[in-house]
């Protein structure tokens, strides 16, 4: 090689990696410095409300252990955006981004939250939370409970046809799938108390129970016990309509993979972790205020995407209609986008911290209460929520009917040092323990600090989902000496809160922190819950629930996240109710 | 050339002995580091908000509350028979799982290796064949920064400009080119070329070293010497010697293709068989990653036993006898 | 001054480095990376993980050269920080990988038939599985922190190492020196360290700055899949993680770690190939 050519080489070389540098860090600084976009979001509650209508109510109820019917009126605000003149059109098909991939649409064995979603859309349940928490009729047109609370009769709506099998719900359908939920492993645990459901005749199913249960009617009304979704027995005609024995049936998955409901939607074909297809249910039995029939979509399909901001862009682009729980973040821009239209409120996602009781230096309440002096609650939704969300002042969200704030414990790093040091604590060292799943490990990265400011020197060690439940139960001072949890709020009380401290399974998270029951007055409270009929008595115990949690430091309360969706405008009726769980499929249309 | 027929049935034979005991010794392996993991599926199922008792009965309804040495006996009895077992989280059969995940992993690694050979065969060959000049050195420089991206990143890149800030390309999803050419193209195109890209500076850069070494050796200048002409002395003789190493590379890569796109898969949304054994490992669905790894594992015993095939036709010199 | 052969050699080695304009630069680039690691704390203007609410998702300036990320913290002292976590990584996953390797390169190509097979298979195994899936399945069983991820990296590399080591305990192992230790009763170990080992030394040196690069890129994936270095230790794999929602909204949180690794990755790899030239030009580029 002549000197000359070396010397071309040498000098290329370097022309060659000083260009790549230029070129490279020209396009980086060129995308690096756009200006930001302001992320904050303050979340009011709730948003859209627009239509006001007036409906009476019939409930039938015991007070004081007196069966009673009441009618009241009441003003129902509906979130919708309708204008007066638009009528619904027929067809179409809606594809909506959801945040997970369902496991199964067994409703009874149904344990993920998206899994919900979709057997929401495709099954019914006997009675429903309006917005107010009121109990309304829904498969159960009423329902009648003995003096003793030993006796429960539903009268069932008649005219409701099943999916696929193309015959009338009855009373053996119903009698059936509440039998069921005792072999059911998820919702057996939120139904303790229970007997037998025997169908009286086509119409009346007599449930009997061996004691008082009385969160029994709220626990049929609410989608989060999975147990209050109906599903049918099936019987040979049944099977010969679908095509297959029951041994096919089985083979193929049953009930988990197959869904037979009465709901407005079915689920007809599904690729886990790709698309959730469902079709419209051509009997369904609910009609709109115009006496027409629902639902008027034909078609929706689901897209299971893990990444919020993933879901936001597939919604700006057009390639899904709706995006469903949507982080703070990713709002600004959706709300510049045109013909999107957002909609927030605060959802069911609660985030708190949980100690090990049993074990120094948390067993002292000082040091517990020290804890909950040192978070910042307001700082962490702004950090780790982008500000889509509210501070948690009770483990029952604001919108929650029973909610009560108490603001016992609020930000004071100087008390929390008082407290620790009155309880003989220099510093605490150990683990701050969560898992990977959404707003978890952000949460942790501010918490730690925090709690370093009062020194409570924490590293933070964060899992997989199987890992963290499998550790939680060996609840480890050094290893989890504080855990951060989020759990989706059940909605009712006894669901929500009761059931963690029902003996014998309680919460894999409470395990590790359970809190002395006897003495905090839990126990007392919890009974109270179960057994408590008349409804302003179980109000009451429901506060004082919350201020126990709160007071004694069961677990430090910290956020409740904002929900937000985004539909592209030729959605019209899209709304969502979180008591119940619900998206309005069955009302939602596509303007052309 | 005596022996080479009865050799070439010899070495299949000896390939099919070979893969019965690496297929056993995987299943094992595999089943008892699933065992290790902490936490069992339905640990996961339940999730962190469960209670204890919907842990337990999820277990039980799974048939997880037997002892470990029974399920796993269990389990290769079932093997036996063929039958590779039902998923844990959604009841559906493990090799209907597999077999979905099948368009998505081949389109993927298909599309992926001829990118990366259209771009990196070429550009190794003209720049072993221009050494030293100034094309050669921009070949190498763009191949060693090639390798040195990280995948992901190129990824999330591309998606920003093509995505989001052109609106010209869909971020997610997958339609099968099979069935849908335009679309299946559209969506495909994308992560093909975060593979691909990264692909072809290794192609490129193992063509270009092994033509150049081959370009060295004594039976080219016999050839050259011989007044035969550059084409042919570079088409016959250097390249079938050249492409030996390259066949191995790509061989290999195409094998950690079909399970190793992991991360593509997830930034771009498609159930491929990588994404597939990543969320059965994190489910501890152990029937899944098993039939995951015998599938991984086979793929890889035949590819490397058509690699050397394909060594046995460029290399005469090569015997299996 | 008493010329140590050691010394000597590395002058030696400095001095065909600097011929070697690919390796010379990726050795440059490798300083400077050593460099930020080891003096991050004088480098880096802020505490990498000082959070600062009011200042959060700020574009580069003057104040903050790389911008904020979303709990303000500085991000251009965050990735200097960072070098130190991914030399860890590079250095403890490679010895790990050498370690393992060589010990079942050695074990294999010394004693042959059937622990060469069972260890052949194992590395079979072990290759058939693709990198990233093995490292994830090995940091779910051990958890999720630094050590843990070096340990399953340098599991994971192991394979190549094997193989090298093993062929070229083969190719040495019929030489006539051999036999002879063999016949005046050397221990097998000391065969195996004094007489095969030496050669390998070449591409053994290759592959660990192969491996190194490799490392580096393997820790970043497992962090963007959140099975990685635990927050808030500002690797820069697990500060793509962290990044990947805002991409629009903050994209120089993503640039930044990206093109820290892509440059270090590319230090190595210049450095690998340099030393491949200087030691063997004729060894092949794979």
């Amino acid at each position: 090689m002549s000197e000359s050519r070396k010397v071309d080489r040498r000098k290329f070389l370097v022309a060659g990696l000083g260009a790549g540098i230029v070129v490279v860090g020209g396009v980086a600084a060129y995308l690096a410095t756009r200006p930001p976009q302001v992320v904050e979001k303050v979340v009011t509650v709730p948003v859209e409300r627009t239509v006001e209508r007036v409906v009476e109510r019939t409930v039938q109820t015991t007070i004081g252990g007196t069966p009673t019917v009441i009618t009241r009126q009441e003003t129902v605000r509906e979130t919708v955006v309708v204008t007066p003149e638009e009528e619904p059109v027929y067809g179409g098909e809606l594809k909506v981004a959801t945040w997970g991939a369902i496991n199964t649409v067994d409703p009874h064995n149904a344990p993920a939250h998206q899994d919900l979603l979709i057997c929401l859309a495709g099954y019914d349940t006997l009675f429903r939370f309006d917005e107010n928490f009121y109990v309304i009729p829904w498969l159960a047109e009423r329902y009648e409970v003995s003096s003793d609370g030993l006796e429960y009769t539903f009268y069932i709506r008649k005219g409701v046809y099943w999916q696929v099998i193309d015959r009338e719900l009855t009373a053996e359908d119903v009698a059936y799938s509440l039998n069921r939920i005792q072999q059911a492993a998820i919702a057996k645990s939120y139904f303790p108390v229970w007997g037998e459901a025997v169908a009286i005749d086509r119409y009346t199913v007599k449930v009997r129970l061996p004691k008082r249960f009385a969160p029994l009617i709220n626990c049929l009304a609410n989608p989060g016990s999975r147990g209050s979704m109906i599903l049918p027995k099936l019987s040979e005609e049944d099977f010969k309509k679908l095509g297959m024995s029951p041994e096919e049936f089985e083979e193929k998955g049953g009930f988990a993979t197959i869904m037979i409901g009465t709901g407005p939607f079915r689920l007809v074909e599904f690729k886990r972790g790709e698309y959730e297809r469902l079709e419209k249910h051509k009997k369904y039995w609910s009609r709109d205020e115009k006496d027409r029939q629902l639902p008027y979509l034909d078609k929706l399909e689901f897209i299971p995407q893990p990444d919020s901001s993933v879901r936001a862009m597939l919604v700006r682009a057009g390639s899904v209609d709706a995006a469903l729980l949507l982080d703070a973040k990713d709002v600004p821009t959706l709300e510049a986008t045109k013909g999107i239209k957002v909609i927030g409120m605060i959802g069911t996602n609660y985030c708190h911290l949980g100690m090990c009781w049993q074990h120094s230096p948390f067993n002292d309440k000082r040091v517990r209460q020290a804890v909950a002096h040192a978070i910042n609650r307001d700082e962490v939704v702004r950090l780790a929520l982008s500000g889509g969300g509210e501070s948690a002042w009770s483990p029952l969200p604001s919108w929650n009917k029973y909610h009560k704030e108490f603001r016992i414990y609020e930000y004071n790093p100087k008390r929390a040092k008082e407290l620790l040091e009155e309880a003989g604590v220099k510093e605490i060292t150990g683990t701050l323990f969560t898992h990977n799943l959404p707003n978890a490990p952000e949460t942790a990265t501010v918490i730690q600090k925090q709690l370093a400011a009062v020194n409570i020197n924490l590293e933070i060690n964060v899992v997989d989902v199987g890992t963290y439940v499998a550790e939680l139960k060996n609840r480890d001072p050094k290893k989890h000496t504080i855990t951060i949890h989020i759990w989706v709020d059940k909605v009712d009380p006894w669901i929500s809160l009761g059931v963690r401290f029902y003996p014998p399974g309680g919460s894999a998270f409470l395990e590790g922190i359970m809190p002395d029951v006897e003495t905090t007055g839990i126990a007392r409270v919890r009974d109270g819950l179960a057994e408590e009929l008349d409804p302003e008595k179980y109000a009451k115990l429901v506060e004082e629930f919350q201020r126990i949690w709160v007071e004694e430091v069961v677990s430090v309360p910290i956020w409740f996240k904002a929900n937000y969706m985004a539909h592209n405008e030729k959605v019209r009726n899209f709304s969502f109710e979180p008591q119940a769980a619900l998206y309005s499929w069955d009302v939602m249309w596509k303007a052309p | 050339m005596e022996g080479t027929v009865g050799s070439k049935y010899a070495f299949i034979y000896r390939r099919l002995l070979t893969f019965v005991p690496t297929i056993f010794i995987t299943i094992t392996i595999i089943f008892f580091l699933v065992e290790i993991i902490p936490g069992d599926v339905a640990e996961v199922l339940a999730g962190p908000g469960a209670n204890m008792l919907e842990v337990e009965s999820l277990r039980k309804m799974l048939g997880l509350d037997l002892p470990a040495q029974e399920r796993y006996l269990r389990f290769l009895l079932r093997l036996i028979t063929g039958d590779l077992g039902k998923s844990l989280v959604t009841p559906m059969p493990v090799s209907k799982l597999i077999l979905d995940s099948l368009p998505v992993t081949l389109t993927l690694a298909f599309s992926s290796m001829t990118l990366a050979l259209l771009i990196g065969l070429p550009a190794g060959i003209v720049s072993a064949l221009k050494r030293n000049t100034k094309f050669d050195l921009l070949v190498s420089f763009g191949a060693l920064m090639g390798i040195s991206m990280p995948g992901f990143w190129l990824g999330l890149i591309l998606i920003l400009v093509f995505c989001v800030q052109l609106r010209l390309l869909p971020a997610a999803g997958f339609v099968n080119p099979l069935i849908d050419p335009v679309n299946g193209f559209k969506y495909i195109i994308l992560p093909s070329f975060t593979l691909g890209l990264i692909l072809s500076a290794y192609i490129a850069r193992i063509t270009r070293s092994s033509l150049i070494e081959v370009m060295l050796q004594d039976y080219i200048l016999t050839a050259r010497a011989k007044g035969l002409s550059e084409r042919i002395v570079i088409y016959r003789h250097a390249l079938k010697n050249a492409l030996i190493p390259v066949v191995t590379v790509v061989g290999f890569q195409f094998g950690a293709l079909l399970g190793g796109a992991i991360i593509v898969e997830t930034i771009f949304s498609v159930a491929g068989m990588g994404k597939l054994l990543y969320t059965s490992i994190l489910n501890r669905d152990y029937p899944v990653i098993e039939g995951v790894a015998i599938t991984m594992v086979s793929v890889y015993i035949f590819l490397n036993a058509l690699v050397d095939l394909i060594y046995m036709y460029l290399d005469p010199r090569v015997r299996y006898g | 001054m008493v010329d140590f052969p050691v010394i000597s050699a590395i002058w030696d080695f400095l001095k065909r480095l600097r011929k070697n304009l690919k390796g010379f630069f990726g050795f440059i680039i490798l300083i400077i990376f050593v460099i930020m690691g080891l003096f991050a704390d004088l480098i880096a203007p802020y505490d990498p993980n000082e959070i600062v609410a009011g200042e959060r998702l700020q574009p580069p300036s003057l104040k903050h050269l790389f911008g904020t990320d979303q709990y303000g913290r500085d991000i251009f002292s965050r990735v200097v920080h960072g070098a130190r976590i991914s030399i860890y990584v590079g250095l403890l996953s490679s010895i790990i990988a050498l370690a393992l390797g060589t010990t079942m390169g050695l074990l294999a190509g010394y004693y042959r038939k059937y622990i060469d097979e069972a260890i052949s298979r194992v590395v079979d195994i072990l290759l058939a599985f693709p990198a990233l899936l093995l490292a994830i399945l090995v940091v779910t069983i051990l958890g999720p922190n630094l050590f843990n991820i070096c340990i399953s990296i340098g599991i994971v590399y192991t394979p190549q190492f094997a193989r090298i080591v093993r062929a070229g305990v083969l190719s040495v192992r019929e030489k006539e020196f051999v036999h002879a230790a063999i016949v005046a009763g050397d221990r097998d170990l000391t065969i195996m360290f004094s007489e095969i080992l030496p050669n390998t030394f070449a591409p053994l040196i290759v592959q660990t700055s192969i491996t190194f690069a490799l490392a580096i890129l393997t820790e970043a994936a497992l962090s963007f899949l959140g099975l990685g270095i635990p927050p808030p230790t500002p690797a820069w794999g697990s500060m793509l993680y962290e990044a990947r929602g805002y991409m629009e909204i903050a994209p120089w949180w993503t640039i930044a770690p990206g093109m820290a690794i892509f440059f270090a990755v590319l230090g190595f790899n210049m450095f690998g190939d340099g030393m491949r030239d200087i030691l063997d030009p004729r060894l092949r580029i794979e």
